[in-house]
């Protein structure tokens, strides 16, 4: 897994991801990429699509209820058939 | 006897009597009147403004119902059923109940047993009054309209914990669009206090700011089921999110203030996650044929450097740097072994079209050309000759050719 994505080491959003990606192929059109370069790119585009693909596989439906008081905040998941 | 004797005060007809003394106290003339007027009177619809409005803290509503020449106090219970709008003054109202006597206040006053607007031309002139000072305000201005993100990691629900519309928004983002995280604040969507929550629930996560984009959503219904969504409160808050706002309130035909105040309207709930986030079928789509484009890019450049390595070390004007296209070519075999391990895995089929390519790169190389019976002509200084103009009679250049060359002089050229 290619973790070149953010800085700060968490896992990308898919947007992340998916802009990366576009990135990517960007580069890869540009002839003037060195070699070693598109190598180092082509690597790091199919772990970025295996990525984006596990990302979009079917969700569980769930939503977090925010409850919001006086005293805070509570949250609650609730699951949908 | 003068006018002025005329001042002199009416003698009382009906003196109390010494004999029989007859006198109520006042609690027992209060009941009798309110034995009368409550078995006189029957349950009825009376229709009037409203003033004076009070929401008591115990829920009890207070409020004077008034025409052109008269007035009644009026009193709400808060067992009774809640109003479709919110109570406000100088509404219209139809009012159903009867009349009751208030004997410690020593009043009379309308129980109210229901409320309804007195017609929905009423609600419309609210609507639309409203609707005229939020325009010259420019809270509908389309400059004010914000751009909805196209993946949206998070996203904000305000609408009723139970019901369809809850259960069909959540199972259409999920489905649609897993990468996104769903979060609802639960609120009323209808009746007295709906508006203050819907509102409440907007700025509540532009303050939380953990949500990219917001929706408002509430099934179908009529103009006073869906009132809640035409208080000022409600419209002002969704025209003040920073976060974008889509309004999903009731079906297409259904047009609420929310609906103009928000960044973007769904013609239904439903359709609103149609309207939010993109679909995972069309993306799994572009994926994949981004994928075949990275692959054939990456043959594509690996021919290109082939080729440029290919050129360097067939070309003639540079057998002096013959060392240095060795190493070109040692650094050509590594990568290329590099690449055939990247590859290899998923992509045998690649490599035959790779080679495909490098075949016929190397066709149109000048070493391949030559084998095939063509000639390279060269000044003594190694320029390539391409046209007669760049050469002299008796100027003497050499000839290459596939294997083995020659020198010769020029005899005679001509120009075309």
């Amino acid at each position: 897994m290619s973790n070149q994505i953010n800085s700060e080491g968490t896992p990308p959003t898919f947007e992340e991801a998916y802009r990366r990606l576009e990135e990517i192929s960007r580069k890869l059109e540009d002839n003037s990429t060195p070699l070693e370069t598109s190598f180092k790119l082509y690597e790091e585009g199919r772990a970025l699509i295996a990525l984006c693909q596990r990302m979009l596989d079917e969700a569980e439906r769930k939503v977090t209820l925010l409850k919001i008081g006086t005293d805070g905040i509570s949250t609650e998941e609730v699951k949908i058939a | 006897m003068t006018l002025f004797d005329r001042g002199e005060p009416p003698v009382h007809s009906e003196r109390p009597s010494k004999t029989a003394p007859d006198i109520w106290s006042v609690s027992r003339l209060s009941a009798e009147i309110r034995r009368l007027i409550e078995d006189g009177l029957p349950l009825v619809w009376i229709e009037g403004e409203i003033s004076n409005f009070k929401l008591h803290s115990s829920g009890h509503r207070y409020f004077t119902l008034k025409d052109e020449s008269a007035q009644i106090a009026c009193t709400m219970w808060r067992t009774r059923p809640q109003p479709p709008i919110p109570i406000q003054d100088g509404m219209k109202v139809r009012l159903y109940g009867r009349v009751t006597i208030w004997e410690q206040g020593g009043r009379y006053q309308f129980d109210v047993a229901n409320l309804l607007p007195a017609g929905i031309g009423d609600l419309q002139i609210a609507f639309e009054a409203l609707k005229q000072k939020l325009t010259t305000e420019g809270l509908f201005e389309q400059a004010r309209k914000k751009q909805l993100p196209r993946f949206p990691g998070a996203i904000g629900i305000v609408t009723s914990p139970t019901g369809a519309v809850i259960h069909d928004l959540v199972w259409g983002f999920a489905t649609r669009y897993p990468p996104a995280k769903l979060f609802l604040i639960p609120t009323a969507v209808q009746g007295d206090g709906a508006g203050a929550q819907i509102a409440a629930a907007i700025q509540a996560y532009n303050r939380l700011n953990l949500v990219d984009v917001i929706i408002i959503a509430r099934g179908g219904g009529s103009l006073e089921d869906l009132w809640a969504f035409n208080e000022e409160v409600v419209v002002r808050a969704v025209a003040g999110s920073r976060i974008p706002v889509v309004s999903a309130v009731g079906h297409e035909v259904d047009v609420s203030l929310c609906d103009f105040a928000a960044d973007v309207r769904a013609p239904t709930p439903t359709g609103a996650a149609a309207m939010v986030v993109p679909d995972r079928r069309d993306l799994l789509e572009t994926i994949a044929k981004r994928s075949e484009t990275l692959t054939r890019n990456l043959v594509r450049i690996v021919s290109l450097w082939r080729e440029r390595v290919g050129a360097i070390r067939d070309g003639y004007g540079f057998r002096r740097v013959i060392g240095r296209v060795g190493e070109e070519r040692q650094r050509l075999d590594g990568l290329s072994r590099r690449m055939e391990i990247a590859v290899s895995s998923q992509l045998s089929n690649r490599i035959s079209r790779l080679q495909g390519l490098v075949g016929r790169v190397e066709a149109l190389s000048p070493g391949a050309v030559l084998q095939r019976g063509f000639s390279v002509i060269q000044k003594p200084d190694g320029a390539l000759v391409r046209t007669a103009h760049e050469i002299e009679r008796g100027e003497r250049l050499t000839a290459r050719f596939g294997v083995g060359g020659a020198d010769m002089a020029v005899e005679r050229k001509w120009d075309e």
